[in-house]
């Protein structure tokens, strides 16, 4: 059972360097695309990684920041975005379309964050992304993707944009108490991840939706984020329901040891990530068969071919999404040759 | 249908795709700019309402097109038209493009997102129409995360709009009902088994008939359960089901006797299913040990 490192660290970098085109339809997306790769390379910390960080470093940190919006309320998922037409109008004025997104704004300063960049503080305006941010809220507490020309929130709301919005606010106040000069409403917040919550102690993506283990991560982190204590005493529920994620089934059959996300859905890998990560914050992970995740992991969606690791035991091509979330898996298993995570950024630790 | 992928595509759509994929290369960024480049000029007209489709087909993530999109239908469409019919006329074309794109991406939350703002702006919103395409969507992929969310957000919206309280009841009740008969066709669906744990709250709360005792309520459901049980004893959504029929939230109503009897008939009906399970593959059935012990438990306790 063993990990095939420098096939992965050839993957992320091929996955920074250049895609196949069936991969266009991600071109929106592109800065998921570079922190996932970012996130898999540090994992595996080897002498490589540091140096594909390091190698034009400030190139690869200006190139993020042509991601930030002129108005400096956040970032935009792509360059796409950016027409470039207003380049020489007032710079506070931007497009009223060329709008910054929650996800976006997330992934940059993760991005930023791991490429230890010394100048965030100067060139960002922490009050005025938390602004855009707290904008985002919903009536109900929880948070929509963007806003629409009219200044209110727009888009899906759910616990994802949740998670995104505590953990921006974490980010940008950079260890202490949050001081913003606009702030999101935490207790309607609390709230909203409360009403999420199913009586098979999961929690859905929002109020009377069907649990779900990815949304459940979100939710639980987004509580950390905002102080909660999560006593494991209180969610004795949920503990049951992640650990029944686990799927066992005869050996022999592919999803043998992974995790699905829903009641009777087949294993995928990223759900390893979302429900032992959920299992973390309560302090619960040893209740999991660790073994046999690691066996799923390696054994069955490892790319042994191209590196990295794929959705499921069908899916052929690996992705950097899953990719990542598998070695994040794999480092809170303690699996030898990773760096450790730091769950609430979803970063490493150095 | 477990797992059904987020893009499902058989041998021929593939293929199909493929040759789509090299006309995109070539026209997509052309288009891009041609888009972004209007959109910044506030140009709104049936030209470059077509242009969005044609990006939007290409590209259904690209937010910044969608929302250009419904500034075009806000700015240009609805303030040609006189009046809600006219409106109506031009939301069912639109629905029509919306749900072209969901075939191909049904798991795209932008292309929800529009669908239901289109609902919102149409007076005279056809519900059947919906249904029917709610419908064949989870007959597509019956576990579909979206398809019972935005089935959800039309059965409220619809309910909003309802005056008289037997209305709204008889809405739950057939939404109900459509639990049962996707259930039947398959006890895996979890998503239908979920979507029923949240209506028979209302219902109860309603007193429906049929609703309006929880001992006799639960005993009929019960009985609908122990079939699920009996069918597959391996399948996890049922037995979560049960934990849950038998949780406080409907025991603490329960007089003492009726309690007592409830458990105990589920005791030995799981302990009966456990056995025929011992004489068939030689060992317990894990999830019949669970459920047993959970019974116990709850056997010994005053509620």
């Amino acid at each position: 059972m063993s990990l095939d490192a420098p096939k992965h660290i050839k993957y992320f970098q091929l996955c920074l360097d250049m895609l196949p085109s069936r991969f266009e339809e991600e071109d929106s997306n592109k800065l998921a695309i570079v922190y996932f790769s970012l996130l898999g390379l540090l994992l595996l910390r080897g002498k490589q990684p540091e140096d594909i960080v390091s190698t034009n470093r400030e190139e690869k940190i200006e190139w993020i920041y042509k991601h930030y919006l002129p108005d400096k309320s956040g970032f935009r998922g792509s360059l796409l975005y950016d027409l470039q037409l207003n380049q020489a109008k007032d710079n506070t004025n931007s497009d009223e379309y060329d709008v910054p997104n929650m996800a976006a704004t997330l992934f940059s300063l993760q991005i930023l964050h791991m490429f230890k960049d010394e100048k965030t503080e100067e060139r960002l305006d922490r009050n005025r992304i938390m602004k855009f941010v707290s904008q985002c809220q919903a009536e109900d507490g929880s948070f929509k993707s963007c806003l629409g020309r009219d200044g209110i929130a727009f888009g899906d709301s759910d616990l994802r944009n949740c998670m995104i919005a505590c953990t921006i606010r974490r980010i940008l106040s950079n260890g202490e108490t949050s001081n913003f000069q606009n702030d999101i409403n935490v207790e309607k917040l609390k709230d909203y991840i409360m009403q999420c919550l199913n009586y098979n102690g999961g929690l859905g993506g929002s109020p009377k939706e069907e649990s779900h283990a990815g949304l459940t991560f979100c939710g639980l982190t987004s509580l950390k984020l905002l102080g909660a204590e999560l006593n494991p005493n209180e969610w004795r529920d949920t503990i049951k329901w992640l650990c029944h994620r686990q799927i066992q089934s005869q050996s022999g059959d592919d999803n043998n040891g992974g995790f699905n996300g829903r009641e009777n859905k087949d294993a995928d890998t990223c759900y390893s990530f979302w429900v032992i990560g959920s299992l973390k914050l309560l302090n619960m992970e040893h209740l999991i068969d660790q073994e046999r995740i690691k066996q799923y992991l390696i054994t069955v969606t490892q790319n042994k071919f191209m590196g990295g690791f794929t959705k499921t035991n069908e899916v052929k091509i690996s992705d950097p999404l899953h990719s990542s979330l598998a070695l994040c898996t794999l480092s809170m298993l303690g699996f030898p040759g990773l760096a450790q995570l730091d769950l609430v950024t979803m970063t490493p630790i150095n | 249908m477990h797992g059904v992928k987020r893009e499902q595509l058989s041998k021929d759509a593939k293929q199909r795709k493929r040759e789509r994929d090299a006309f995109k290369i070539s026209h997509y960024k052309q288009l891009t700019e041609s888009v972004l480049a209007s959109k910044q000029k506030n140009i709104f007209n049936n030209d470059t309402l077509g242009e969005t489709s044609r990006l939007l087909d290409l590209n259904p993530e690209f937010y910044t097109a969608w929302n250009y999109r419904r500034d075009i239908i806000t700015n240009h469409v609805f303030s040609e038209l006189k009046d809600s019919q006219a409106a109506h006329t031009f939301i069912l074309k639109e629905l029509q493009f919306v749900g072209k794109q969901l075939k191909s991406y049904p798991k795209v939350y932008w292309i929800w997102n529009h669908r239901k703002w289109l609902i919102e702006q149409d007076d005279l919103f056809d519900l059947k129409q919906e249904m029917a395409l709610i419908d064949k969507m989870l007959t597509m992929d019956s576990r579909n995360y979206h398809v019972w969310a935005y089935r959800r957000y039309i059965v409220g919206l619809v309910q909003s709009k309802m005056e008289r309280e037997e209305d709204i009841i008889l809405s739950n009740m057939e939404e109900f009902n459509y639990t049962t008969k996707l259930i039947e066709e398959n006890i895996s669906n979890y998503s239908a088994w979920h979507n029923r744990s949240q209506l028979l709250q209302k219902l109860l709360n309603s007193k429906t008939e049929g609703f309006e005792d929880k001992y006799s309520f639960l005993v009929k459901e019960l009985s609908f359960l122990q079939n699920a049980y009996y069918t597959d004893p391996d399948d996890s959504a049922v037995w979560v089901y049960l934990r849950w029929l038998l949780s406080p939230f409907f025991l603490k109503d329960l007089p003492q006797d009726k309690r007592n009897s409830v458990l105990k008939d589920q005791l030995r009906d799981i302990k009966e299913l456990n056995d025929s399970e011992i004489e068939d593959s030689g060992k317990s059935n894990a999830w019949c040990l669970k459920s047993i012990s959970y019974v116990e438990k709850m056997m010994n306790q005053h509620v």
